[in-house]
């Protein structure tokens, strides 16, 4: 009894002599939301952090009776440094910071423009060696510098980086995380992307107040950015990844006596790619689309209850929808010459050898030569909460 | 016999004058004592000796004194005095060996006055070595109230009392059958505490009611005020935390232990009977789950089971994560965590033991204060701890929150004294998360785990049915099933008579 007794001692004992090693208090941390590189001078990088600053988060009850200056407002801090490594550059805002800074809950990682062409891997290479990983932030290029969008006054949310945070999740258009991105920069037969952030008025003209919004994709071949797909692109670009999860296709009626659009909104979308390789060695890939969609808008008098009507509207969606990828995949292919679609992955998968003794090394050249067909299937699942479309009655127009 | 008494000194002579002066001599300075003379009609003189305010004052002028005064010779006496005692019920009483309930002779004046310390009337006369005593005790008490411990909405209202008799009582209207046992104990050289053991015959757990006898035996000590005494030297582990033997004020939970194969104590002077063997689940058990809905009774154990581990573990979490593993914490909550702890000065360790401090003083302070008191301190309680604290800024609203869960949470034991184990076990886990983190919540559980495993309760595991596993006796663990489909009791006590129901109990529509 009396050795066990000494032996508990003992154990608690030691367990004071660790002084809470390691332990940080949550009010002696700064908290990184969002992390921007820019060039810097003389070759240096830029590194601007978004500091979340509770005080002024607040907690609701306490910060209450805020009026729409309070709009004007963020929460956020940026501090940014000029450095050779992202390491140093941190350290020294560390320098100026009262609070140790702390990355695990950085929600993106915004590379701006000009770096982003000169090549992100050697800026990339600490969040992906530090022990606060940030593999699962976002990774986005920033249409002009990343401090901008960092500096982006947000109407909803506190901090500009929750604004990005939600709208990529959104995934309206492609996004990508930073272990996706790293994943793809590193892996053979295909080649990274990012969303572009841009920050745009929030009406036509001069607005006081801006939008940061995703607008288009910047398509990379090994590290540096090449050249950018607009929205349209970007979506051909979301199908043949097939992440779209929510989405609209539009077509126009031209026959009929009114002519005008119908709206449908994407319920199911599924997207599957088959890679095959000729006699000739050319290469063909074979996309197939399974869309389920109900229509929530029809300007045109066409009357949808018919069948006929409702079978030439499904072959314009297809259309439609065929165009989109298409038009995508050509710019990439043409344009661009860079796989971002990871056709040469699945080709690897597919037939590895083949992939290994003739095609790898060559690919860059043989991807722009690839063969896509496309083949779409459409469901309209509903019309919505009526058949018909508001008309003007028949003798109102006869009487014009 | 008589002989051999007197020549030790602990009889009687026989002699009125000097029999009374032993008494006395031994009631010194005993306020309390009465003695009163009467006078037989054929002239022998006698005394009657008793404890003010123990004895029925009405029945005694009735029952003894006045027929004691028209009474011809001693030889009428015992008849007399045993009519008084059994309500008029007489029956023949020759010679001293009598061990009639009410009336007895004692030889031993050491027996004599413990009978009288009892509540007992002595009776003694001239040229008469046996002592008389009558059972007419009588003192107040309690009556039979609803357990201010155990509450239930659906279920029996009658509580356990202090005394022994009705507690008895409210047992055997439970069980009406010969088979249920009542053996008596004493225990304490001062108190001298009546104990009565309650089993069934055919169904008590074998072998268990000797060792209960034994380890009560076992006892020497000199006063016992309450069944914590009891409970404290039969247990089988005297260094744990955990009650290892149930306490319950309610009859309906006592003789559902007894049904099951336990054995239960009851302790004069405490409506707390103690069951044994006493398992952890048992603990989590509600007398009214059985009365209730058994779905909803399903639903009552799994959320108690989840804020009993939140009892002990939910203030560890709070302070491992928000001291070592912020990455843990969702972002957006951490923000807000870090926002409410923006002007605190402790680190989250010293806060959180300062609030559960401050929580147990709280309760500790409302059970001891005097009624008209006790509601000012839980307002002042409420809103200093609550309110003030946080906008004084010395501890943080999360954590209010946090400790206000936990306290109510440590309160979901129908068992009350599990509930203090739990509560103590709270703060070296929080020590432990405050010096190794996640880590030592997960050391400080282990070595839980391995205690409880370890631990045993009159033979049955702690842990049983779940370790070791009895698929059979789960049915009334985590969920509990239908009555109509627990044909058996638990395997771990009630192996002696296994099926407590018949064929196929479920109830159906008749076929037609």
């Amino acid at each position: 009894m009396r050795k066990a007794a000494i032996l508990l001692l003992i154990a608690t004992m030691s367990m004071s002599l660790t002084a809470c090693w390691s332990n940080r208090e949550v009010n002696d941390i700064a908290i990184v939301s969002a992390i921007g590189i820019d060039q810097g001078n003389n070759g240096n990088i830029r590194l601007s952090l978004q500091l979340a600053v509770p005080l002024l988060i607040g907690t609701g009850s306490s910060q209450g009776g805020a009026g729409t200056t309070k709009l004007a407002d963020t929460s956020g801090w940026v501090v940014s440094e000029e450095g050779a490594t992202v390491m140093e550059t941190y350290r020294s805002i560390q320098q100026k910071l009262p609070r140790q800074i702390f990355f695990s809950h950085s929600r993106v990682i915004i590379v701006g423009h000009s770096m982003a062409e000169s090549g992100v891997s050697q800026v990339l290479d600490f969040f992906e060696r530090y022990r606060e990983s940030q593999m699962k932030s976002y990774f986005a290029v920033s249409a002009t510098t990343a401090s901008d969008v960092l500096n982006y006054l947000p109407k909803f949310e506190r901090l500009s980086s929750e604004v990005i945070f939600e709208e990529l999740k959104r995934r309206v258009l492609p996004t990508v995380r930073l272990v996706d991105f790293l994943n793809a920069l590193q892996s053979e037969g295909v080649e990274p992307f990012a969303p572009i952030l841009e920050i745009t008025a929030s009406e036509n003209g001069e607005s006081p107040y801006k939008n940061l919004v995703i607008s288009g994709s910047a398509v990379f071949k090994e590290d540096k950015m090449i050249g950018k797909l607009d929205d349209n692109e970007a979506r051909g670009l979301h199908w043949v990844l097939d992440t779209v999860k929510e989405g609209v296709v539009t077509i126009e009626i031209e026959e009929g006596r009114r002519k005008g659009r119908i709206s449908a909104e994407l319920e199911k979308v599924n997207v599957s790619r088959k890679m095959k390789i000729g006699e000739s060695g050319k290469m063909e890939v074979r996309l197939h689309a399974d869309v389920s969609a109900n229509i929530y808008e029809n300007t045109s008098d066409m009357d949808l209850e018919i069948s006929e009507n409702t079978k030439s509207v499904i072959d314009l969606f297809k259309k439609q929808i065929e165009n989109r990828i298409t038009g995508s995949i050509q710019k990439v292919q043409r344009e661009l010459q860079s796989d971002i679609f990871g056709f040469g992955q699945s080709i690897y998968r597919r037939y590895p050898l083949t992939w290994k003794k003739s095609y790898r090394e060559q690919w860059d050249t043989l991807f722009s030569e690839m063969e896509t067909k496309i083949d779409v299937d459409v469901r309209v699942l509903r019309n919505g909460l009526t058949n018909k479309t508001i008309k003007i009655s028949d003798s109102e127009v006869e009487q014009k | 016999m008589n002989s051999k008494a007197r020549e030790d000194g602990t009889g009687l002579t026989g002699k009125l004058e000097e029999d009374l002066a032993l008494f006395q001599g031994k009631m010194e300075r005993c306020s309390d004592v009465e003695y009163h003379k009467f006078t037989l009609q054929s002239g022998k003189q006698g005394y009657l000796i008793f404890i003010a305010g123990m004895t029925d004052d009405t029945r005694l002028q009735m029952e003894v004194i006045d027929p004691l005064s028209r009474m011809e010779s001693e030889q009428d006496l015992s008849g007399t005095l045993k009519t008084a005692g059994n309500g008029g019920n007489a029956k023949d009483l020759s010679g001293s060996s009598s061990d009639a309930g009410q009336l007895r002779t004692e030889m031993e004046l050491e027996q004599g006055l413990t009978g009288l310390c009892k509540g007992d009337t002595i009776a003694i006369l001239d040229g008469c070595r046996k002592i008389l005593l009558v059972s007419l005790s009588k003192w107040e008490q309690r009556s039979v109230e609803e357990p201010a411990s155990e509450p239930v909405i659906r279920g029996a209202r009658d509580g356990f009392t202090e005394s022994l008799q009705t507690n008895t009582t409210l047992i055997r209207r439970r069980l009406a059958t010969p088979d249920l046992k009542v053996e008596s104990i004493q225990v304490g050289t001062l108190s001298k505490t009546d104990m009565e053991l309650v089993y069934l015959d055919s169904v008590v757990m074998p072998g268990l009611v000797d060792e209960v006898k034994q380890r009560i035996q076992r006892i020497v000590i000199d006063t016992v005020l309450e069944s914590g005494y009891i409970e404290e030297l039969i247990c089988d582990n005297p260094f744990s935390v955990f009650p290892q033997v149930i306490n319950t004020e309610r009859p309906d939970r006592a003789v559902s232990g007894i049904v099951e194969g336990k054995v239960v104590i009851l302790v004069d002077n405490t409506p707390f009977v103690l069951v044994v063997p006493g398992l952890f689940v048992e603990t989590l058990q509600a007398s009214e789950d059985y009365y209730q809905n058994y779905i909803f009774s399903t639903m009552t154990r799994f959320l108690r089971l989840g804020l009993a581990i939140g009892a002990l573990v939910f203030p560890s979490i709070y302070i491992a994560l928000t001291t070592f593993h912020q990455e843990m914490i969702p972002a957006s909550l951490l923000l807000s965590i870090a926002a409410s702890r923006e002007a605190v000065p402790f680190p989250a360790l010293i806060e959180a033991i300062l609030m559960e401090a401050s929580f147990e003083g709280l309760r500790e302070a409302g059970i001891r204060l005097p009624r008209p008191v006790g509601q000012a301190v839980s307002i002042v309680g409420a809103l200093v701890i609550g309110q003030a604290a946080v906008q004084a800024g010395i501890v943080s609203a999360t954590l209010v929150i946090v400790v206000s869960f936990t306290g109510i949470a440590s309160f979901i034991f129908p068992i009350y004294s599990q509930g203090l184990a739990f509560r103590v076990m709270r703060f070296p886990m929080m020590l432990l998360a405050g010096s190794l983190g996640l880590y030592g919540i997960f050391l400080g559980l282990l070595v839980l785990l391995i205690h409880l495993v370890k631990l045993r309760s009159f033979g049955v595991p702690y842990l049983s049915p779940i370790i070791p596993l009895q698929a059979a006796g789960l049915k009334d663990v985590f969920v509990r099933f239908p009555w109509w489909s627990m044909k058996e009791r638990p395997l771990q006590t009630g192996k002696a008579n296994l099926r407590r129901m018949k064929g196929n109990m479920r109830p159906r529509p008749p076929k037609s």
